[in-house]
C-alpha cells in the first residue's frame, strides 16, 4: 500500500511541497518587508509629530548662545531660562496666564453645558413643529464663522465700557461670545443623546409626582453624563486654545491668558531671547501633554465623536 | 400626558436662544444692514442707504478705507483656496494612508494613535510659535535641513513661503482625520475581508476594492470638515506671518478679516463679513452636493 502511493504520487508530491514552501517563503519575506516598510513610514510621521515639541523642550534648557550657534547642539543643562521666566520682573506672568485660561475655559464649559442641556431637552421632548423649526435655527447658527459676527459684538462691548484699559470686565467680552459660538454644537450633540433615552423612566418619575424641572435635573441629566463629558472636553480645548477673541478683546487689558501670552513673547516685549521663549512655550505645552497622555482615551474619543456628529 | 405645559419648555430654551440671538443673529443682521449703508467713521452706527454700492466697490475698487486693500481680499481668497486643496489632498490623503497602515499593524497601535493625535490638543498658537522659531534665521534649523542661506518665508518665493505657512496647519490636523478614519476602518466588518482573502484577493485589491469604497462616507465627512475648517484658519498664519507677510501675499480669509477690522470704514467690514458668510454657505453646500453620501453602505 505504502509503495503504491509513493510510486503514484511520490516525486511530484515532494516537488509540489518544495514549490509550495518556496512560494510561502517568498510570500513571508515580502510580508516582512511590507511590515518593516509600514513601521518605517509610521515611525517617520511619529518622529515628525514629536520633533517640534522635543526640540522646543530641549532648547528651553540651552543658553541663548548655543541656540544661535548650532541648531541641534547640546552642552549641559541650563536652567537660566526657567529662572528668568518665573522671575518677579519677567515680562510675562505664566502662572496668571494659566489661571486666566483655566478660568475662561472653565466658565465657557459650565455655562454652555447647562444652558445647552436645557435647550436640547426642549427640542428632544417637546416635539412638534416649533421644536423642529428651532432645531433648524440652531443648525443654521453653526454656519456663522466667528469673524462674520464679531465686529458688532466688539463694538457693543467697547461702548459698554468692557474693554477699557486695565479692566477685568473684558473677561466677559471673551467668554460670552465663546459660549454663544459653542451652543449650537452642544445642543445638537445632546439632543441626539436625550432622544435615545427611554421615555418610560421620565414617565414613571412623573407618576411619582416629580415636577418637570425635577425630572430633568435629577433624572435626565445624570443619564447623559457621558455626553456631557464629550462636550466638555471639546468645548474646553476649543475655548482654551482660541486666540482670535483674546487678541481682539484683551488688548490693553490686565488679563493675559496663555494664547495671548504666547503672542507677547514673540513680539518685541522680550527682545529675541530665544531660550526664554522656548521655556515659555515648554511651560505652556508640557502640562497639556501630560494631561493628554493620561486622559488620551477619553480625549480622542470625545473630540472625534463630537466632530463627526457635529 | 408628559410635558404638557409648554411654557416650561420655552423657559428651558430661553437662555440658549437669548445667547444665539444676542451674539450671532443680531450682529449678523447689523452687518447686513450696515453693508447697504455708507458708514465711514467708527463713531457712527448708521449712514445713508447706498444699495449694492458697497458690494460693487468691494469687487472693483482696489482700496477701501484707510488700511485694507481689496486686492488683498483676492490674495486671501486664493490662498484659502490653495489651503483647501492641500487639506483635502495632503491632510486627509496622508491621514488615510496612515490609518490604513496603522490598521495593519498589531504592535504599537495605541502609541501611534496617541502620538499622531497629540498636536490637536496643543493650541495652534503654541505650535505656530514653535514653527516661527524653526523658520527663524537665528535658530538655523531651516539651514540645517535645506542648505545654507535658506529662508522659509521670503518675498522672493511667494508660493514656497505659502507652503511653509500651510505646512504646520496640515501637520497639526493629520492626526485628527487619521483617528476618524481609523475608527471608520475598524467599523468595516471582518467577514468581508476574510471572504476576499479566500477568493484570492491581494492586499492592494482589498484596500482599493473593499476598504476605500466602504470608507467613503467617513472620508466624505473628513473632507467636508477639512473644507469648512480651512475657512476658519486664523491662529497659524496670524503668528507665523504678521500682517499678511511680505507684500501682503500671505493673507488668508481669517487673517485678512482681522486686518480689515483695523480700518475705519465700517461698511467695508460689514460687507466683508456678509461676503464671508455667503462664501461659507456656498462652499459647504457645494461640498455636500459634490461629495454625496453613499446610502447603500
Amino acid at each position: 500500500m505504502e509503495n503504491i502511493t509513493t510510486k503514484a504520487f511520490g516525486n511530484s508530491n515532494v516537488d509540489n511541497d518544495i514549490a509550495y514552501f518556496r512560494k510561502l517563503k517568498t510570500k513571508k519575506v515580502w510580508s516582512i518587508i511590507g511590515k518593516v516598510l509600514i513601521y518605517v513610514i509610521l515611525a517617520f510621521w511619529a518622529i515628525g509629530t514629536i520633533f517640534p515639541f522635543l526640540w522646543a523642550i530641549l532648547n528651553s534648557f540651552r543658553s541663548q548662545q548655543t541656540i544661535i550657534q548650532s541648531a541641534f547642539g547640546f552642552d549641559g543643562l541650563v536652567l537660566t531660562n526657567y529662572k528668568n521666566l518665573f522671575a518677579e520682573n519677567a515680562p510675562v506672568n505664566v502662572p496668571m496666564g494659566y489661571v486666566w485660561s483655566l478660568l475662561m475655559a472653565g466658565t465657557v464649559v459650565i455655562v454652555t453645558a447647562i444652558i445647552s442641556a436645557f435647550a436640547a431637552f426642549f427640542i428632544a421632548r417637546y416635539k412638534g413643529r416649533v421644536a423642529s423649526i428651532i432645531y433648524y435655527f440652531i443648525i443654521a447658527c453653526m454656519m456663522f464663522p466667528i469673524f462674520s459676527t464679531i465686529y458688532p459684538v466688539f463694538r457693543f462691548f467697547h461702548q459698554a465700557g468692557f474693554l477699557k484699559l486695565n479692566e477685568t470686565k473684558a473677561f466677559w467680552a471673551v467668554v460670552l461670545p465663546q459660549i454663544a459660538g459653542n451652543i449650537s454644537f452642544t445642543v445638537i450633540l445632546l439632543t441626539g443623546f436625550i432622544k435615545s433615552l427611554p421615555i418610560e423612566v421620565e414617565e414613571s418619575a412623573y407618576m411619582d409626582g416629580a415636577s418637570t424641572m425635577r425630572t430633568v435635573v435629577s433624572i435626565v441629566f445624570p443619564m447623559i453624563k457621558s455626553a456631557f463629558a464629550t462636550c466638555a472636553i471639546f468645548i474646553f480645548i476649543w475655548a482654551y486654545n482660541d486666540l482670535y477673541l483674546q487678541q481682539l478683546m484683551l488688548t490693553g487689558s490686565k488679563i493675559v491668558p496663555l494664547c495671548l501670552l504666547m503672542t507677547k513673547i514673540t513680539t518685541k516685549d522680550t527682545g529675541t531671547d530665544y531660550g526664554f521663549m522656548f521655556a515659555a512655550v515648554s511651560v505652556i505645552c508640557v502640562p497639556i501633554i501630560i494631561v493628554y497622555v493620561c486622559l488620551q482615551r477619553f480625549i480622542i474619543k470625545g473630540l472625534t465623536a463630537g466632530a463627526v456628529k457635529g | 400626558m408628559l410635558y404638557k405645559r409648554k411654557w416650561i419648555g420655552w423657559l428651558m430654551f430661553l437662555p440658549a436662544g437669548a445667547f444665539l440671538i444676542a451674539f450671532l443673529i443680531v450682529p449678523f443682521i447689523t452687518n447686513v444692514i450696515q453693508s447697504f449703508q455708507n458708514i465711514e467713521a467708527l463713531s457712527l452706527t448708521s449712514g445713508p442707504w447706498v444699495g449694492f454700492q458697497n458690494y460693487i466697490d468691494f469687487f472693483q475698487k482696489p482700496n477701501m478705507g484707510s488700511l485694507s486693500a481689496t486686492k488683498y481680499f483676492w490674495t486671501a481668497l486664493g490662498n484659502t483656496g490653495i489651503l483647501i486643496a492641500f487639506t483635502i489632498l495632503v491632510e486627509v490623503g496622508f491621514a488615510l494612508i496612515l490609518a490604513i497602515l496603522v490598521d495593519r499593524v498589531r504592535v504599537g497601535k495605541t502609541f501611534f494613535r496617541v502620538t499622531f493625535f497629540l498636536p490637536i490638543v496643543i493650541s495652534a498658537t503654541a505650535i505656530a510659535t514653535m514653527f516661527l522659531f524653526m523658520y527663524s534665521d537665528s535658530t538655523g534649523v531651516m539651514e540645517k535641513i535645506f542648505g545654507n542661506g535658506f529662508q522659509a518665508i521670503t518675498a522672493k518665493h511667494t508660493f514656497r513661503s505659502l507652503l511653509f505657512v500651510i505646512f504646520p496647519i496640515v501637520w497639526q490636523y493629520v492626526g485628527f482625520y487619521f483617528v476618524i478614519l481609523l475608527t471608520g476602518i475598524a467599523g468595516i466588518s471582518e467577514d468581508i475581508n476574510e471572504a476576499a482573502t479566500i477568493d484570492g484577493a491581494n492586499v492592494w485589491q482589498k484596500v482599493f476594492l473593499i476598504t476605500l469604497p466602504m470608507l467613503w462616507n467617513v472620508l466624505r465627512t473628513c473632507m467636508v470638515l477639512a473644507i469648512t475648517g480651512a475657512l476658519k484658519v486664523y491662529d497659524m498664519p496670524a503668528i507665523i506671518v504678521q500682517n499678511g507677510g511680505p507684500r501682503g501675499q500671505l493673507y488668508f480669509l481669517g487673517t485678512y478679516m482681522q486686518q480689515a477690522f483695523r480700518s475705519d470704514f465700517v461698511s467695508y467690514r460689514a460687507t466683508l463679513a456678509v461676503v464671508i458668510v455667503i462664501l461659507g454657505v456656498i462652499l459647504s453646500t457645494v461640498s455636500n452636493l459634490v461629495l454625496r453620501e453613499n446610502k447603500d453602505i
